[in-house]
């Protein structure tokens, strides 16, 4: 539990002047300070911890090791320079409104925590700038290189969410949208290389399936290739290897009788 | 005719024992948020305990707020 252990520790106590901390305590009785807070910023369970801005706008609820908990003082204060960096944008720019680097430093900010969509072509630019910090740059070109894969993927969800269970033809025909275009992206020359990543292994499912749709069999012979090389020694695996496997095999068949 | 005033004792025990219950109820939870004030984690530290101060004070010094989400009334 974090109340008897992280938030009594003295590296939290250390610490504390770097932050704001505020606790919530639901009572269930309405003339409590802020009842109700923990629905209205969309979270259900107790304990929850995320981190806001000086508005009171959450900025940070997950981290690297998922739903944010300030369990080691890393871990803590990681997160919190997260969120300082941005107040920090934020400031140069309200000190100096005409401050070029300071706006696109800010806007950089924002689209990687993904408050605020900008074009990437605009976020191109502005990361090219001179004086944007070479940490701020080299962090966004890793977003960067991610984010239209992790559109493709949230978009692919939300919609699926919409879709009623039952109609299992509009869920499908989603999925192999979600394919199509993931496919498109690799065509494009963006890849993900490292396994570690969260989307790795959606990425190149969906590139695979896009390319069974569109017979491309190079391109699923490398998407099969590649998740075989990251999954194939996982056994709960095993089965969906094999059915990419026996569909590569089918697709290279109808190609070879079709001359292709 | 007769019945009525029964009737309405009856009621009155209802709505008297449902109060009252409402009234334990609430004592209760009154009592779990005192017991929650004293825990040595809320010592330890000086926690905002409203968002509208929270905000003032991370304002002021341009820090995050670290919010904190947790109950009184179950363990």
């Amino acid at each position: 539990m974090l109340e008897g252990g992280p938030l009594q520790s003295d590296w939290w106590k250390k610490n504390a002047d770097s932050f704001v901390p505020y606790v919530n305590i639901s009572a269930q009785l309405a003339d409590k300070p802020d009842q109700g807070l923990l629905r209205e910023i969309g979270a259900r369970s107790y304990p929850t911890c995320v981190i806001m801005d000086t508005e009171g706008k959450v900025i940070l609820r997950n981290d690297t090791a998922g739903a944010f908990r300030p369990t080691t003082e890393a871990r803590l204060m990681t997160a919190v320079g997260v969120v300082q960096e941005l107040l920090d944008a934020r400031a140069a720019v309200k000190a100096d409104g005409e401050d070029a680097v300071a706006r696109a430093s800010r806007a950089i900010l924002e689209a990687i925590l993904g408050l605020r969509s900008t074009e990437l072509k605009e976020l191109d630019k502005m990361a090219d700038l001179a004086g944007i910090d070479s940490d701020l740059k080299a962090r966004f070109r890793r977003w960067r290189a991610i984010e239209p894969i992790s559109k493709v993927l949230k978009d692919y969800v939300a919609k699926v969410k919409s879709i009623d269970r039952s109609d299992t033809a509009a869920r499908t025909r989603e999925f192999h949208q979600a394919s199509k275009n993931m496919l498109e992206i690799y065509r494009r020359g963006q890849r993900l290389d490292d396994p570690r990543a969260g989307i790795f292994s959606d990425y190149w499912r969906l590139v695979f399936e896009g390319a069974i749709l569109e017979q491309d069999v190079e391109v699923a012979t490398k998407a099969l290739s590649v998740y075989r090389r990251a999954f194939g020694s996982r056994a709960d695996l095993k089965n969906r290897i094999d059915r990419m496997a026996k569909r590569l095999g089918e697709l290279r068949t109808d190609a070879e009788g079709e001359g292709r | 005719m007769r019945f009525r005033p029964v009737l309405l004792a009856i009621l009155l025990l209802i709505c008297g024992s449902a109060m009252l219950e409402a009234q334990v109820k609430k004592s209760d939870l009154e009592s779990r948020w005192n017991k929650k004030q004293a825990e040595p984690f809320l010592k330890h530290v000086n926690w905002e305990r409203s968002l509208k101060s929270a905000k003032e004070r991370a304002s002021r010094a341009n820090r995050p707020i670290v919010a904190y989400f947790t109950r009184s009334y179950a363990p």
